[in-house]
């Protein structure tokens, strides 16, 4: 017996080496840091090639040999090694890399390593290293075929335009679509960043075929941020900014700009009488400025007079258990101008909350009310004021010692610090309020719907509230101020818009696996959204008081107008996705929408159209022979193709022609209302619409220190609106074209961004390059020539090419100037040689040719970041490679203000006199001469890399923190555009384009702030 | 789920009215017509204005009786292209008259089971005739033109149509016009609307420019017999505001009135036909050919009549002559001072007080008349527009403040062209007289004599020359250049060295009025025509101004403007152009 038991024990023994004894293992995995349950992670048996997936919950179950080691692996976490047990809860760290990330797409989400589009994301964390005013501009140079362009730094006005790989349209909007937790319409702007979770950027028209027809320039979807059940969070994030202009022009001394106003008239007529004789400018060389017999105004400083001063506070409050959550986030923004009178304020107050009615039902609320607060002042532009400060002679008197102002010399006397001080109040202020009301609710196993409301609305209340201010001559004899003149006028404007949008959605997802391996997810949904603007206005002169500005107090009998609009516009679509994944190796995505636009015909059925797009993804380093190329950790390639709509086409009812009522009569001496047709219509109008190719790739190596995505893609865009002239022998004299779905191009372009992690010892950093370029090619306009301004699209060339005269540099003494200019021109040396393209020996509008371009190429930016101990720095370069910037104006050309007394910048010190032959400008000549036509003479090099930020951090220590029962309490020091590298004109800015002086500078800012969590 | 889709999708103009709503009432109907008259009327010649002049008083210019202040490139020097911006205005001025009439006529269909029969044939009946207006102009000024009289039907006819032959569009419009007659009252019940008579009066017109002497001769009786019209015992009433206002469905057949209670609604001529030293920036002037074509006071021309004499000029004319033009020595009221002598050479301002006949000279006052280049010595010929300038000051303002309504057609232009077309059919002698005495009478000039009334070519050189001095500066007169004896006339008095006034010192005498010092010699008259064309000694005694261009197989008419032809390709230029 015992022996047979003994043997019985060995044979089991050599059975169980034969046919090991088995185990079933059950088991969840979850993320480490959020304890959210990972799906489709890999659960692997070492040394074995058995292996199952997660579920949605995280869940798996395998049988495998007792004493087995089990290797849990999902994409973005670190793998995992654990010895098989009944019940194993594995918690999974992430690796550094983005892959295992939620990725929000389009009405859904994906986890990045299944993606198989072209989609940046970026996490609100890093919007708000930035402590910026507009969130438009956090997202410069973070992600790659975006491009972001800062054209002014007036407060509220200094947002970036966004496009996204390019030009998507000639005539109509290349503005992408932004969604804000599925609310369509809301300015980014208007999102404070300290509320961002992340931002997915939808760049290929793969992944937003699902938009139809609103998806064409690209999609950014905003996420914000939502308590955490469990978790009670107070957070108090706050900066304080000193903004200066980052550059100015300087402007010819008082002395200089005499010599060289007299030289511009000589140079007309050498027997001619100057205007400043030699006594006048010996006086200003020899007496100092004492605002009576002698003058020096330094306009700009007098103008750029304000703090320009900008605080940020934000407050949230999180908190919330299994059953329901909240939070709360306020934000109150102030920025001050350069310029008196010249403010933006905002106040933003968000509520996301969550309710779980029940294990399978939530309800969540959001809540948004943003109101901003913009204030410049009435009579003149901030712009235009800083254009006369820059371009006003010193000789003028600006300001007296008692505040009085100057007559500033000019035809309409206008003084540009008094426009600034004393010119009234344009205010505009714009409450908005957003409520959305979403259901989500899993029917029945992996079958989840979901419906939402949404509706907003933005009132906007804004008035122009002119005043008057009176000028004064100096009286040198009797050392007083004679009255001159009062200047302006008391005239009341008032406006009220309304935007009211309704969004309806409603959507179904079934996700489901057959055999393991085979993982499906099928999704469908139907969405709408009406829109409706309405607005009344009225206006009247004679205001009283400008700091009163009612419309009872506006007396006048003149000009009394009132006036109101309203249009509308909706949508519709139904849309839907599958996903399929083989094995987490090979992935396919279509999708498409079927989507009818308001904005074409009724009666043609223009309405309705459908688009889509198929993606597929390939992910190689999960192939048996990737094994062996062991610095690889991660690689996928990634096809897309899409087709897409673009219902942007300039106006609600491009398909009918309306009434204008405006065309009255009169008969008995007395006025009768009479109307006519404003055009023809075009009721065969229809969207433009676009197709995609993009090519992608994402590496992840070196044990994912190093990731690295490459895009490669091609755009064609057609059917785009161009209007056509028809004769006015057809009756519209005013309005004799026609718009049709006429023209097409091309925009070619490639991506590529690169992001290093490693540490030094305690140091850990990231680095992180992006650089992308794309190329515009207008295919067919059928020859009609799309002009703007000095600009003009035509097929073979960049869309809104400058369309200048070339150049051959200036006429030195002795050349031959017998070519004439546009008819007569008295041409000398030191004017502008013109190049006579057609060879007809006169130089007209025929010479002109398409040159240079104002899209910036080669968009780069490097991220740089680190962290030691307690101490955080970041840097944060951004530049353009390449890129054509037209000066003109008093940017320029000195003497010639327009209905202005102009005198030049210093830069007119370098023009043409024959002691001076290598000028880089033209001779003086007043009047002008055309040497100042467009010509790609002022065509500037707009290429610049520019230090954007940088940001010093200091982290108090959490032991002390613990004390006080603080989480995080850091301060840190910043500073806005430090430093730029550029060749372009001096004094301007090379972010701004196409200046004529006209401009509010950029800011460079000095910020402290502080980030303080409980 | 997708047809309620589908209606919430569908969205239309929400503050403005679609074409498709509209002309679907009575309200609407009149506010479409109302909008047709407006393209008539507020036909604007105002660089740098937003107050409109009414462009038919520059066709004048175009002709041998006026000219405009700029020196090449006008359509009157003859030194201009297809490129023309008159010529792009006027083509695409006169096409949105025939747009929104044939607009009109062609949607209001729908409004007839809403409107009484009366009104809605009313308005059918006005907009013919406006439409008629438009293509008479365009005739006149084009001659073959491109003829719709519907909106296009399919987007091919917006990019390719053709002209149509002037006769073919006379053809179709007479019948069209008494068709509108028929349905329209001698007198309207709104003074500013077209009326039967003026149905007619453009029936008249059009007939007389494709020589349909009989045609006009009968409907014009027919005016002149049935419609009740009179002659203004006042030439100059006719031209100011207080006489237009009497002078409706009287002589004034169809004028622009004004509105009298809106500040904005009036009229630059008196800017752009003004004296200098009245604030005014003359564009427009009369020629000398004009002035030298009013017969003196014997009913003679000034190269045949004992009573001229070239120190004296202004003595013992036509008196329409002062009522149609300003020539030196005339007094006028000037704002701020009580008035002044015209004047174009002097330095300063000769006033003059009208109750003492105190004569001061010279003033203070700068004559910019002589200075500026504004004024009528640098760019005129020494003589300003009158018509139209009666009244200074309207409203106790500044000139430009001006209500006079522009006359686009009274009756003594039917009297005119009722002479003309009797002489031309060959009516006897004495019915072409009659009606050219009524006009002359009035005028307080001499009936046609008897040597002329026995010579048909005198009755002719009379017939035209009083057409031409009594509707000159009413932009009618370009139709009468361009058809006279087919062009020979034009090629007579158009390619014209243009000289104006004496160069001379003036000297005036209250009482006597105007001598000039070195009087320049009456002009020599043509042999055919009896009319101005050569001023001997002009260089040195008198203003100059360009020698005009014409050659008549090409200026006799204007061409079709360069940007039409680019877009319609199927549109053929005008001869030589």
């Amino acid at each position: 017996m015992k022996k047979s038991t003994l043997m019985a024990f060995i044979l089991l023994l050599f059975c169980s080496s034969l046919y090991a004894q088995q185990i079933r293992v059950s088991g969840t995995v979850t993320d480490a840091a959020s304890g959210a349950p990972i799906e489709f992670a890999s659960v692997n048996v070492k040394g074995a090639a058995k292996g199952v997936a997660t579920s949605k919950n995280g869940t798996f179950s395998i049988t495998v040999n007792v004493g087995s080691a089990l290797i849990i692996s999902s994409v973005g976490y670190e793998r995992k090694e654990v010895a098989a047990a009944e019940n194993l809860q594995v918690t999974l760290t992430k690796d550094g890399t983005s892959l295992g990330d939620v990725v929000v797409v389009g009405y859904s989400t994906q986890k990045r390593a299944n993606v198989t589009s072209a989609v940046t994301t970026i996490k609100g964390s890093e919007l708000i290293k930035r402590p910026l005013a507009s969130t438009s501009m956090t997202l410069q140079g973070l992600a790659p075929g975006v491009v972001v362009q800062q054209g002014s730094g007036q407060p509220g006005g200094d947002g970036g335009s966004i496009t996204i790989r390019g030009f998507g349209s000639i005539t109509g909007s290349s503005a992408p679509l932004v969604i804000v937790d599925g609310v369509e319409g809301v300015s980014l702007n208007d999102i404070d960043p300290n509320i961002i979770e992340n931002i997915s950027i939808l760049k290929d028209a793969a992944s937003t075929a699902v938009y139809g027809v609103r998806g064409t320039n690209g999609v950014i979807l905003v996420k914000t941020k939502r308590a955490e059940a469990g978790k009670t969070s107070v957070s108090f994030n706050s900066f304080m900014a000193k903004q200066t202009a980052t550059n100015l022009p300087k402007t010819l001394s008082a002395v200089d700009n005499m010599i060289l106003n007299n030289e511009a008239i000589t140079n007309v007529n050498p027997q001619a009488q100057v205007p400043y004789p030699q006594s006048v400018i010996d006086l200003y060389r020899n007496t100092p400025a004492d605002n009576l017999n002698v003058f020096n105004t330094d306009w700009v400083d007098q103008v750029l007079q304000n703090n320009g001063l900008m605080q940020n506070y934000n407050l949230q409050v999180a908190g919330g258990n299994d059953k329901a959550s909240f939070l709360a986030s306020g934000t109150l923004l102030n920025q001050e101008g350069l310029i008196v009178n010249n403010s933006f304020r905002k106040y933003d107050l968000r509520m996301n909350g969550d309710i779980n009615l029940t294990k399978k039902i939530k309800f969540s609320s959001d809540l948004f009310y943003t109101k901003s607060i913009n204030t410049q002042p009435a009579g003149m532009a901030p712009t235009q004021i800083i254009q006369r400060a820059i371009s006003m002679a010193r000789i003028f008197p600006g300001k007296f010692a008692d505040g009085q102002y100057g007559d500033a010399g000019q035809s309409n006397r206008i003084n540009p610090i008094a426009e600034a001080e004393a010119s009234g109040i344009n205010r505009a202020e714009t409450p908005t309020l957003s409520m959305r009301f979403a259901f989500t609710a899993e029917l029945f196993k992996d079958f989840v719907l979901e419906a939402a409301y949404n509706n907003r609305t933005s009132y906007t209340e804004a008035y122009s509230a002119r005043g008057t201010y009176n000028s004064f001559d100096p009286n040198p004899a009797t050392n007083t101020y004679l009255f001159n003149n009062v200047i302006g006028d008391s005239l009341l404007s008032y406006t009220n818009n309304r935007v009211n949008v309704n969004q309806y959605s409603a959507s179904g997802t079934y996700s489901f696996k057959l055999k393991d391996v085979h993982q499906f997810k099928v999704q469908g949904g139907f969405q709408a959204l009406d829109n409706t603007f309405s607005s009344i206005g009225a206006s009247r002169q004679g205001l009283q008081d400008p700091n009163r500005p009612f419309l009872n107090l506006a007396t006048s009998a003149l000009q009394p107008n009132v006036s109101g609009s309203a249009t509308d516009f909706s949508l519709a679509g139904y849309f839907g996705r599958l996903n399929y994944i083989f094995d987490q190796k090979y992935l396919l995505e279509i999708t498409g929408r079927y989507d009818g636009s308001s904005r074409f015909s009724q009666l043609l059925d223009n309405q309705w159209g459908f688009f889509g797009g198929v993606s597929a993804g390939w992910v190689i380093s999960k192939e048996k022979f990737m094994d062996k190329v062991k610095f690889i950790d991660f690689a996928k390639l990634r096809m897309s193709y899409g087709e897409l709509g673009n219902q942007e086409v300039g106006s609600d009812y491009p398909f009918v022609a309306t009434m204008n009522g405006g065309t009255a009569y009169y008969f008995n001496n007395q006025i009768s209302r009479g109307s006519s047709l404003n055009g023809i219509p075009n009721e065969l109008i229809s969207w433009e619409s676009s197709s995609q190719k993009n090519i992608g790739v994402d590496l992840s190596m070196f044990k994912n220190k190093l990731s690295v995505t490459f895009d490669i893609y091609q755009k064609k865009i057609k059917d785009m609106l161009i209007d056509f002239p028809v004769a006015t022998a057809l009756g519209y004299a005013g309005n004799s074209t026609i718009p049709a779905n006429a023209a097409s191009m091309v925009n070619n372009g490639w991506e590529f961004s690169a992001t290093y992690n490693n540490k030094i010892g305690k140091v850990n950093y990231s680095i992180t390059g992006n650089i992308s370029d794309v190329k515009n090619n207008v295919l067919d306009t059928r020859n009609q020539d799309i002009v703007q301004g000095i600009q003009l699209s035509r097929a073979g060339f960049p869309i809104r090419s400058y369309f200048v005269y070339l150049t051959d540099g200036l006429y030195q003494t002795g050349d031959n100037f017998s070519v004439p200019f546009n008819g007569t021109r008295p041409t000398a040396a030191g004017d502008v040689k013109f190049r006579d393209i057609d060879g007809n020996d006169t130089i007209n509008a025929f010479d002109r040719v398409l040159v240079g371009n104002n899209f910036p190429r080669y968009d780069y930016s490097l991220n740089l970041n680190a962290d030691y101990k307690g101490f955080d720095i970041n840097i944060f370069l951004y530049g353009v490679g390449k890129r054509d910037n037209y000066i003109s104006g008093v940017g320029v050309e000195p003497f010639n203000g327009g209905n202005w007394i102009a005198s030049g910048l210093e830069s007119a010190l370098d023009r043409w006199t024959p002691g001076n032959p290598d000028a880089k400008y033209p001779r003086l000549f007043s009047g002008g001469n055309g040497n100042f036509t467009a010509s790609d003479f002022f065509l500037r090099n707009g290429a610049f890399m520019r230090v954007k930020q940088i940001t010093l951090g200091y982290s108090v220590p959490k032991k002390t923190l613990e004390r006080l029962k603080i989480q995080q309490l850091r301060f840190y020091v910043n500073t806005v555009n430090p430093f730029t590298f550029s060749n372009y004109e001096p004094g301007f800015d090379p972010e701004v384009s196409n200046t004529n002086g006209a401009f509010y500078p950029i800011m460079k800012t000095t910020t402290v702030g502080v980030n303080l969590r409980f | 789920m997708l047809s309620s889709c589908e209606k919430y999708l569908d969205r239309n103009p929400e503050s403005a009215i679609t074409q498709r709503d509209f002309y679907s009432n009575a309200q609407q109907v009149q506010q479409a017509l109302t909008g047709v008259y407006n393209a008539i009327g507020a036909r604007a010649i105002s660089p740098g204005f937003n107050n409109p002049t009414t462009y038919y008083s520059k066709l004048d210019l175009y002709t041998e009786i006026g000219l405009e202040r700029g020196l090449s490139g006008t359509i009157g020097s003859g030194a201009y292209n297809a490129a023309n911006g008159s010529v792009a205005e006027l083509w695409s001025g006169f096409y949105q008259v025939v747009q929104r009439a044939n607009n009109l006529l062609f949607y209001m269909t729908k409004a007839q089971s809403v409107m009484s029969a009366a009104d809605y044939k009313r308005v059918i009946a006005e907009a013919k005739v406006l439409r008629a207006m438009a293509y008479w102009h365009l005739i006149v000024l084009y001659g073959d033109v491109p003829f719709t009289t519907a909106p296009p039907a399919t987007p091919e006819e917006l990019y390719a149509f053709a002209k149509t032959p002037k006769a073919t569009i006379v053809d179709f419009l007479l019948p069209d016009l008494e068709d509108a007659a028929n349905n329209l009252d001698w007198n309207p019940t709104q003074a500013g609307r077209v009326s039967k008579g003026v149905a007619k009066g453009i029936a008249a017109r059009l007939a007389m420019q494709d020589k349909r002497y009989q045609y006009v001769a009968d409907i014009t009786d027919d005016i002149i017999n049935n419609g009740g019209y009179s002659l203004n015992p006042v030439f100059q009433n006719v031209f100011r505001k207080a006489g237009q206002t009497a002078n409706v469905n009287k002589e004034i057949m169809f004028y622009y009135p004004y509105g009298d209670a809106d500040a904005g609604s009036f009229q630059y001529l008196q800017l752009v036909q003004g004296s200098r030293v009245q604030g005014g920036q003359s564009s427009h002037f009369p020629t000398q050919f004009l002035v030298d074509l009013f017969e003196c006071t014997d009913g003679k021309t000034i190269n045949e009549s004992v009573l001229y004499n070239p120190s004296k000029p202004n003595a013992n004319r036509d008196p329409r002559m002062r009522q149609t033009v300003i020539v030196p020595g005339d007094t006028s009221i000037v704002q701020g001072f009580t008035s002044m002598i015209f004047n174009f050479r002097d330095r300063f301002v000769t006033t003059f007080n009208p109750n003492t006949q105190v004569i001061t000279f010279p003033s203070t006052i700068v004559n910019q008349d002589s200075a500026s280049i504004f004024g009528p010595r640098i760019n005129g010929l020494g003589n300003l527009w009158k018509k139209y300038c009666q009244d200074r000051d309207i409203n106790g303002n500044a000139g430009n403040f001006y209500k006079v309504g522009w006359v686009y057609m009274r009756f003594a232009e039917v009297l005119l062209l009722n002479a003309e077309a009797h002489l031309e059919k060959g009516s006897a002698n004495n019915i072409v007289a009659t009606s050219v005495n009524r006009v002359r009478a009035r005028a307080a000039m001499p009936a046609v004599a008897n040597d002329v009334l026995g010579d048909i070519n005198k009755l002719r050189q009379l017939v035209r020359r009083e057409k031409t001095v009594e509707l000159a500066n009413e932009g009618i007169h370009i139709a009468d250049l361009r058809r006279w004896d087919d062009g020979r006339y034009a090629e007579k008095v158009m390619p014209l060295q243009l000289y104006g006034q004496a160069n001379s010192n003036m000297k005036f005498t209250a009482g006597v009025g105007l001598e000039f010092q070195v009087p320049a010699p009456a002009p020599t008259f043509d042999a055919t025509y009896n009319v101005p064309i050569s001023w001997p000694n002009g260089d040195a005694l008198r203003l100059k101004r360009e020698l005009r261009i014409f050659n008549t197989n090409q200026h006799i008419l204007c061409p079709i403007p360069l940007s039409e032809i680019t877009k319609v390709p199927t549109l053929i230029q005008n001869p030589n152009w």
